[in-house]
């Protein structure tokens, strides 16, 4: 009985010394490519973990499935992979519908990116840059390394069972640990050696200080302060000291490197608006607004942003004018008129200001294009109110 | 000590989707009264009112009343005194939607109601946890005045019985606000 109390003691006291190390403590230098300090039982159990939390993910919702998608972020990071000397699996990507800055991979070579951050890129290269930062922590297996101080701790014990104990115990600490980032020394690692991946698979490697400035510029004026891909671990400043370092030890010649633009738009402009949508739910109008006016800049007759834009203006609130809404939502209805949201968000702004007669013709439009939607309860009574107080 | 653990969870994030205690800021001060159900029990009441019968695992009814300034944990949405109840319910349903313990989130029916004399919303919901743990959450909520107040219940797929329902409806017809 006394044992196991010192057991959870231990366990527990090793849980606050992992987390100093995942969230930023130096470590010893970098070890050589496939070095590691975890024993193979145990790094059994951290794939074993990957892979029951990539099921979990897979049915949780969160997953953006677009197999288009996909297809072309695997292909980006098959070229990347054709570079290296690996020999391990060639790591997969998935999108997570997700509006904060982030992708981290796991110990199986699963990377996710979240469709805030790739919403927010300009070209392949920056998305080259970010999925080989995430391929480097794979194929140095630094989830390995992180956890290899559990074995340290537990000299002496039987400790292949207990750090699946551990695991269990703690739940989705592996998918925390590869979101919240590694120690500041494994992250310049895989920012200087993804850099070198990216500049020798023929993309250019300056768009890194363009993203990060960007990103920089974002964070600041957004006041972000969830886990980021560029601004935990080191902060965002130290990462592009490092991209600048790389660049100024590695100068380009006159042949500047792919930037495969046009197909890297082509293929994520859905992910622009979508990822508007995320923002605009989360409370984020500035970048709601930012990813709406991008999508704009290419798909001008696309209903939903025109909605979207409506909305951000309804839900920032401040002294908008009901008419500037409306009219967003009114070139919605122009542009496709069995799109039901904006009869919505007209009917309620005449019902607020109650204008019976306009309310009644939205809601009664939005009824006709949208009978079963699951709010036509809500409907239902607001005509009854437009009757009742029209008359 | 397991328990202890995940009750701390519980409490602090996973079980109580999308939701935080309020009051944390000294804004708060409870003002409505509720009747507890024969067999269940209080577990806390300082910043909430929680109350289970078989363990909160199993179910749990949650009583809240939060400031409309007070920003939610995942979203940072507030409400605002004119809105509607359909779009406060929107607002809550955004909320428990971006909480990243919350997984399968499904809305089953989101319809106006009267809770006592005020307007408000009913929402049913499931979803499910990291462990995959199953649970369906019936939400009333409404605004009044500076208040936003919800009563819910929260129950385990395994523990999804007639009985729950009907002491959550004792619940409901009993809650009140204190000078209303």
């Amino acid at each position: 009985m006394g044992k196991r109390i010192i057991r959870r003691i231990k366990d527990i006291v090793f849980l606050i010394i992992l987390g100093f190390f995942i969230s930023g403590c130096a470590t010893s230098g970098l070890q050589p490519l496939h070095g590691d300090s975890v024993s193979k039982g145990n790094k059994l159990t951290l794939i074993e973990q990957a892979e029951n939390e990539e099921a979990i993910l897979e049915e949780s919702g969160f997953i953006y499935n677009n197999h288009e998608l996909e297809a072309y972020l695997n292909d980006v990071v098959k070229r990347l992979y054709a570079h290296t000397l690996q020999t391990q699996t060639i790591p997969r990507v998935k999108v997570i519908k997700d509006p904060h800055l982030n992708a981290f991979v796991f110990p199986n070579g699963m990377i996710y990116i979240h469709t805030g951050i790739l919403s927010r890129l300009d070209n392949e290269a920056q998305l080259a840059i970010i999925l080989a930062h995430e391929m480097i922590h794979y194929m140095h297996r630094h989830s390995f390394k992180a956890f290899g101080g559990y074995e340290r701790h537990q000299v002496g014990q039987k400790s292949q069972g207990r750090l699946k104990d551990l695991l269990n115990r703690l739940g989705a600490t592996l998918s925390m640990a590869a979101m919240a980032g590694y120690s500041q020394a494994l992250e310049t690692q895989a920012d200087v050696e993804g850099m070198a991946l990216v500049a020798t698979a023929g993309y250019d490697p300056r768009e890194a200080i363009r993203l990060f400035g960007h990103l920089k510029r974002e964070v600041k004026t957004e006041h972000f302060k969830e886990p980021l891909f560029f601004g935990i671990h080191p902060r965002i400043d130290k990462r592009i000291d490092n991209c600048e370092n790389f660049i100024l030890s590695h100068p380009v010649t006159d042949n500047k490197g792919l930037l495969n633009q046009d197909i890297f738009l082509e293929k994520t402009r859905e992910v622009i608006l979508v990822n508007a949508f995320l923002d605009l739910k989360a409370g984020r109008f500035q970048s709601a607004r930012r990813c709406a006016v991008k999508y704009l800049d290419f798909n001008k007759n696309d209903a939903r942003v025109y909605y979207l834009m409506g909305e951000i203006f309804k839900l920032k609130g401040g002294a908008v004018a009901n008419n500037k809404m409306i009219g967003f939502y009114e070139k919605a209805i122009a542009l496709d008129p069995i799109y039901p949201e904006p009869y919505r968000a007209i009917g309620l702004l005449h019902y607020k200001d109650e204008k019976w007669g306009l309310a009644k013709k939205a809601f009664e439009s939005y009824l006709a294009v949208s009978p079963h939607n699951q709010d036509r309860a809500y409907i239902l009574e607001y005509l009854e109110k437009c009757q009742t107080e029209g008359v | 000590m397991k328990k202890c653990l995940w009750f701390l969870l519980l409490i602090t994030t996973a079980c109580t989707p999308g939701m935080q205690g309020s009051g944390s800021d000294g804004r708060q001060s409870v003002n409505y009264s509720i009747a507890l159900p024969d067999q269940w029990v209080e577990v806390t009441s300082s910043r909430h009112f929680l109350m289970t019968k078989d363990g909160v695992f199993s179910q749990y009814i949650l009583i809240q009343q939060r400031h409309v300034e007070e920003p939610f944990k995942h979203t940072k949405r507030t409400f605002n005194r004119q809105m509607l109840p359909q779009e406060a319910a929107q607002v809550v349903l955004d909320e428990i939607a971006s909480d990243r313990s919350v997984m399968n989130f499904k809305v089953i029916e989101n319809k106006p109601v009267q809770l006592n004399r005020y307007d408000g919303f009913r929402v049913v919901f499931t979803y499910k946890t990291s462990k995959g743990s199953e649970f369906k959450t019936t939400y009333y909520g409404f605004l009044k005045g500076d208040w936003f107040y919800s009563v819910r219940y929260n129950v385990s797929d395994r523990y999804d019985t007639r009985d729950g329902y009907e002491d959550f409806e004792v619940v409901l017809d009993s809650f009140r606000i204190k000078g209303a």
